[in-house]
């Protein structure tokens, strides 16, 4: 059997001609995208906001509710914290990671020995795994048997282990500094690629105008990085608001309720007691906020590609 | 040539069939990985991973030989039970039998997916001189059983009772207002401490501790009724005053305020708090790292309140349940599994090398019990008060328990500075929201 000529369709098989095989063709390789983006994003989260009208708990049938869900998880005692926790955590661990990220790929773009070396080694934090990173830095912070108070015990900076983990600020910090180590590669190698990209002529004409190294990186480096920044930021913003693994693994929310944020309610609501319904609720809460990011992001990636 | 005969290969046609015979195919692999869609019948046997493995080594090693022996295709998984079957009973895509603990059993046995298994239970309790009473009401539902009760755990006083003796402490302190004072002056901070409690939502051994302290100063958090919300009381308050004296004592380490669940087991077995409540997982740990320590433990019941009286915990740890799969042929063999696990010498021998009580009263002339150490979780096991005491296990107090409500007035009080009165009102407040979704 030889190809069949796109204009060639006659006879039985004839009946298709050759736009609609293209079609079929078309719609056949679209088929594994679809079924993924329906059976696992679309289908989930429509369900996601059907039950978060309902009283649903697992293994029973629900009824319609209407916002009587909405209104119990607004007044819920900590759910004003959870939400400020869970802002101020994003916004520190985001402009963190943006700033060592940016740094990282400064350097990464000179001319430094090890270099390719140094690159896949500043990546590895993305590479590992969330749930094992919360686990290696729940044992650095542990205040037991933990690495840091072992070293600086034994280099008798301490009379005493530090709780890292027991006392608010330093839970609280703990948890920006695993975020940040575990998301500044992907800002570092996006702004070095960026950097790249950068036509350095305009670094030798600004060298030749007298332009200072912190007059470059403010005139042509930021500029020509714009898009780049903009588009990891909104980005991290969206992943390190919905974190979840890691304040949990690190804290559970703890010490008190000091790094409660909101997807360890959705965590407790639908996971421990079965309640689908409430815990559907907290992210469908959080969906316009997430929503306008969303709408921000691909706006200005469309008119990036039409322009 | 090459080219050529990729471009007989990669007709369009070709791709199309491709696609349809994949997705075919790939409908048809997911449908062997999905329990009870399309797979070959099998029994599914799902099990959780206990701190003592040995005992999980025999008990998976007797249902592997009585399926070779019955020529049945069995899978046993010895994995968190918790997830997995909370998505099974959603999705209806259940096991034949799940291992089912007190907690699991109030969440799902409403859902109707639990068989009756009253005629098991019935038969097992005559075989063993009946279950003992907190198993029974905990598994007995309008005059039926849904789960069979298998082992039962209790939180008890594990303490260094090498450190005691060296101190001029014969007996472990009777009430807790003596163990605190007793404690503080036998610990060496900041190498050991006093006390191996949590102070935080993620050590929820401590939210048992402070609850059976709680109980033994008579608060409770709800009535008998099982619904009437009761945190706003004097003997709350007293028992939070009493919390908070020992904490102003210095008898915890700073870093218990970001503790674990296991963080408690690890002061005992590090040697950095001299008491810890837990149940016998540190026993083991002991047995298994550190033997030469081991003797050096001692067991308490929980202490005593203002009043004299002292309350253990109660967990069902370990029971089956044979799920409503609609498999007849299955449930059958289920139930037959199920003798085999109850006859006398598999429970026996599993009950040895385990470490908690049987939920059955006819095996304490077992030789385990003259060990002390095992001892005093068999004492527990026949006394221990089930959870939502002095009312009946409930689902709202379930939710509420998840809430860790004493940790979190325990927290308030000693963390937050806040008053008795203060920490009472917030979970005062969680308590009626919760219970609001429950009884209107």
């Amino acid at each position: 059997m030889s190809a069949t000529p796109a204009t060639a369709g006659t006879g039985a098989r004839g009946r298709l001609t050759a736009r609609h095989r293209e079609w079929l063709l078309g719609y056949a390789v679209i088929v594994p995208a679809f079924a993924f983006v329906f059976g696992l994003i679309l289908y989930p989260a429509v369900w996601g906001i059907y039950f978060a009208f309902t009283d649903k708990v697992i293994g029973r049938p629900e009824k319609f509710v209407g916002l009587t869900n909405f209104f119990w998880v607004l007044q819920w005692p900590d759910f004003g914290l959870m939400i400020v926790n869970t802002v101020v955590i994003t916004v520190l661990a985001v402009g963190i990671k943006a700033i060592v990220g940016m740094t990282m790929a400064l350097v990464l773009n000179e001319d430094i020995p090890f270099r390719s070396a140094a690159r896949a080694l500043m990546f590895l934090p993305w590479t590992v795994p969330s749930f094992v990173a919360g686990l290696i830095w729940r044992w650095l912070f542990d205040d037991q048997n933990g690495l840091f108070n072992w070293g600086l015990l034994n280099l008798g900076l301490i009379a005493a282990p530090i709780p890292w983990l027991g006392r608010p600020a330093t839970a609280f910090m703990a948890i920006v500094v695993v975020l940040v180590w575990k998301g500044f590669p992907f800002f570092g190698i996006s702004y070095l690629a960026g950097l790249q990209a950068i036509s350095t002529e305009l670094y030798e004409a600004a060298q030749v105008d007298g332009a200072n190294a912190m007059q470059r990186f403010r005139h042509i480096t930021i500029p020509g990085l714009q898009h780049v920044i903009l588009i990891t930021v909104l980005l991290s913003t969206i992943w390190t608001a919905n974190t979840f693994d890691l304040p949990f693994i690190l804290t559970g929310g703890g010490p008190g309720n000091a790094t409660e944020v909101f997807t360890l309610l959705t965590y407790q609501l639908g996971i421990q007691n079965g309640r689908v319904g409430d815990a559907a609720t907290v992210p469908i809460m959080a969906m316009p906020f997430f929503g306008a990011l969303i709408v921000v992001l691909t706006r200005y990636m469309l008119s990036r590609e039409e322009a | 040539m090459a080219h050529g005969v990729l471009a007989r290969r990669l007709t369009r046609r070709t791709i199309l069939k491709s696609t349809v015979l994949g997705a075919f195919a790939l409908a048809a692999a997911g449908c062997n990985v999905v329990p009870g869609i399309g797979a070959k019948s099998k029994m599914l046997v799902w099990t959780d991973p206990t701190f003592a493995p040995a005992s999980d080594d025999y008990q998976t090693k007797v249902i592997e030989d009585w399926a070779k022996e019955k020529g049945v295709e069995i899978e046993v998984t010895r994995d968190p039970v918790d997830q997995k079957l909370q998505a099974a009973v959603e999705s209806k895509q259940l096991p034949d039998i799940s291992q089912v603990d007190d907690g699991r059993y109030i969440k799902y046995q409403p859902s109707g997916m639990l068989l009756d298994v009253s005629d098991l239970y019935a038969e097992f309790g005559k075989a063993w001189g009946g279950f003992y009473k907190p198993a029974e009401k905990t598994v007995t539902k309008q005059g039926k059983q849904f789960m069979l009760p298998y082992s039962i755990d209790s939180s008890l006083m594990l303490y260094r009772n090498d450190i005691l003796q060296e101190g001029g402490v014969k007996e472990f302190p009777k009430t807790w207002n003596e163990m605190f004072d007793t404690v503080k002056k036998l610990q060496k901070p900041p190498d050991l401490y006093g006390c191996g409690f949590q102070f935080n939502k993620d050590g929820t051994d401590a939210e048992a501790t402070f609850g059976m302290m709680a109980l033994s100063y008579g608060a409770t958090l709800v009535k008998e009724d099982s619904k009437t919300i009761n945190v706003k009381t004097p003997e709350m308050k007293a028992f939070l005053t009493e919390l908070k004296r020992s904490w102003d004592l210095g008898v915890y380490a700073p870093g218990v305020t970001g503790w674990d669940n296991s963080a408690n087991n690890v002061s005992l077995q590090d040697g950095k708090a001299i008491v810890i409540h837990n149940p016998a997982s540190p026993l083991v740990w002991f047995r298994n790292n550190k033997p030469e320590m081991l003797p050096k433990i001692g067991i308490a019941g929980t202490p005593a309140g203002p009043t004299g009286k002292a309350y253990n915990t109660f967990y069902l740890r370990d029971g089956f349940a044979i799920m409503q799969t609609g498999k007849q042929a299955n449930i059958d063999l289920s139930k037959d599994l199920m003798r085999k696990l109850y006859s006398k010498d598999v429970y026996r021998q599993w009950i040895g090398l385990a470490f908690p009580a049987p939920a059955v009263a006819g095996m304490e002339d077992h030789e385990v019990w003259k060990n002390p150490q095992r001892k005093g979780f068999l004492d527990a096991a026949k006394s221990g008060v089930l959870t939502g005491y002095p009312g009946e296990p409930t689902e709202a107090y379930t939710e509420l328990g998840s809430r860790t409500p004493f940790i979190q007035m325990a927290i308030r009080t000693v963390i937050d500075n806040w008053s008795a009165d203060q920490a009472m009102d917030e979970v005062d407040k969680i308590a009626r929201d919760i219970y609001s979704k429950y009884y209107k």
